[in-house]
């Protein structure tokens, strides 16, 4: 009985670990979208921009930290999530050689939602929200929320969940980032 | 009975954790893919072809502990190509169609460049299963215009990383790899008579 008692709690042990293995640290660096880049120089812009800041809504859950199975997953730039999609739009403004930190037009903006669920044993998701505000000498020329959502097939082993769901998280902010970028508004803002 | 249950259910977790190949990226820090200080860009414009099919190209080579991993090579690490050619070239584009000569000559490409990426990993560790150490081979040919070859540059990036290292970020040796790779890209390119 003992030790049928003792050979049932090294299986759960050996099923929890599989869910839940994989421990976290940091998202992957940031990759930037060549089409997004390719698409930002198609745009037109009549001058360079420059990203300020992107704060997080207060008492956002995964503002600092998302939580992947529980283990947490942070942004490797910054102080949270908000640093890391500036960063993000920051690199891709340089890769399309968009980007003077001293120009006169700024984008920056508020996470709102910022999430991943990870916990499916066949397909997971995730959603981020951000508001986008242009400005232009001070003044606000362009103020938009974007939001985006991503499903990805997934598995039973947290040593695959969650990887797979930190890489998932770069094709995310790729999108919101292409979300803000294709829009005609944001254009022609930054064509004037 | 119990037992024969218990020892079945065991296998089988063993088999379901060991072997399986896990998800990493080779996604490169942009920030350490620069030209050296001073280097004036080559005044040209260059494309560069790589087919859609590539990118969703998965690649899985060994991990530690008889596992493996798994990653998007070209993918991944397009972004770092496209910057280590931005950081030599004038202007960079990529290129739809590598035998549309009008249309390349019409959009101004006067170099053609392909690359063919191999990888390799390996772990040194019997009980973790991230690499600890990555090579990245990055072969590029070098055409013109008019689709006539002119170049062969090959590089080869290692990257390595330790227990100590890699337990925040399962990716490490294979980023250092990329980056490696990448600035001894962007050396060779500036350092080719054949490309200025």
């Amino acid at each position: 009985m003992l030790r049928n008692f003792r050979g049932a709690i090294l299986c759960v042990g050996i099923v929890v670990s599989a869910f839940l293995t994989g421990c976290a640290g940091v998202a992957p660096n940031y990759s930037p979208s060549i089409d997004n880049v390719e698409t930002l120089k198609k745009t037109g812009a009549t001058g360079p921009l420059k990203t300020g800041a992107f704060g997080v809504t207060p008492g956002m859950p995964g503002a600092k930290a998302i939580s992947l199975r529980g283990n947490s997953m942070a942004s490797p730039v910054g102080n949270h999530f908000g640093d890391y999609l500036a960063s993000a739009l920051q690199q891709e403004l340089e890769l399309a050689k968009l980007y003077n930190a001293q120009s006169g037009i700024e984008v920056s903006g508020t996470l709102i939602t910022n999430n991943i669920d990870a916990g499916g044993i066949s397909t997971n998701s995730g959603q981020i929200e951000a508001r986008f505000l242009v400005s232009a000498g001070g003044k606000v020329v362009f103020d938009k929320v974007k939001r985006v959502e991503r499903k990805w097939e997934s598995s039973f082993a947290g040593a695959v969940a969650i990887p797979l769901a930190a890489n998932n998280y770069t094709l995310m902010v790729q999108s919101l980032v292409s979300a803000l970028i294709t829009d005609p508004d944001f254009v022609k803002t930054i064509r004037n | 009975m119990p037992r024969l249950f218990n020892s079945a259910f065991v296998i089988a977790a063993c088999i379901f954790l060991f072997g399986c190949a896990h998800p990493i990226s080779m996604n490169p820090d942009l920030a350490k893919v620069a030209a050296p200080a001073g280097a004036k860009p080559i005044d040209k414009k260059v494309g560069y072809y790589l087919p859609d099919n590539l990118r969703t190209v998965e690649v899985t080579t060994p991990g530690g502990g008889g596992d493996k991993v798994r990653y998007f090579p070209y993918r991944d690490i397009e972004s770092g190509f496209y910057k280590a050619l931005s950081e030599v070239f004038s202007s960079v584009t990529k290129v739809p169609n590598p035998k549309d000569a009008a249309a390349l000559k019409e959009s101004g490409v006067t170099l053609l460049i392909t690359p063919e990426i191999t990888t390799t990993s390996f772990s040194d560790s019997v009980f973790t299963w991230p690499p600890t150490h990555f090579t990245v081979n990055l072969v590029c040919t070098v055409a013109d215009a008019n689709g006539a070859p002119l170049q062969t540059i090959q590089v080869s990036g290692q990257g390595g990383a330790s227990f100590g290292e890699f337990k925040g970020n399962f990716s490490l040796a294979a980023t250092r790899a990329s980056n490696d790779a990448l600035s001894k890209l962007v050396q060779a390119l500036g350092e080719s008579p054949q490309l200025k």
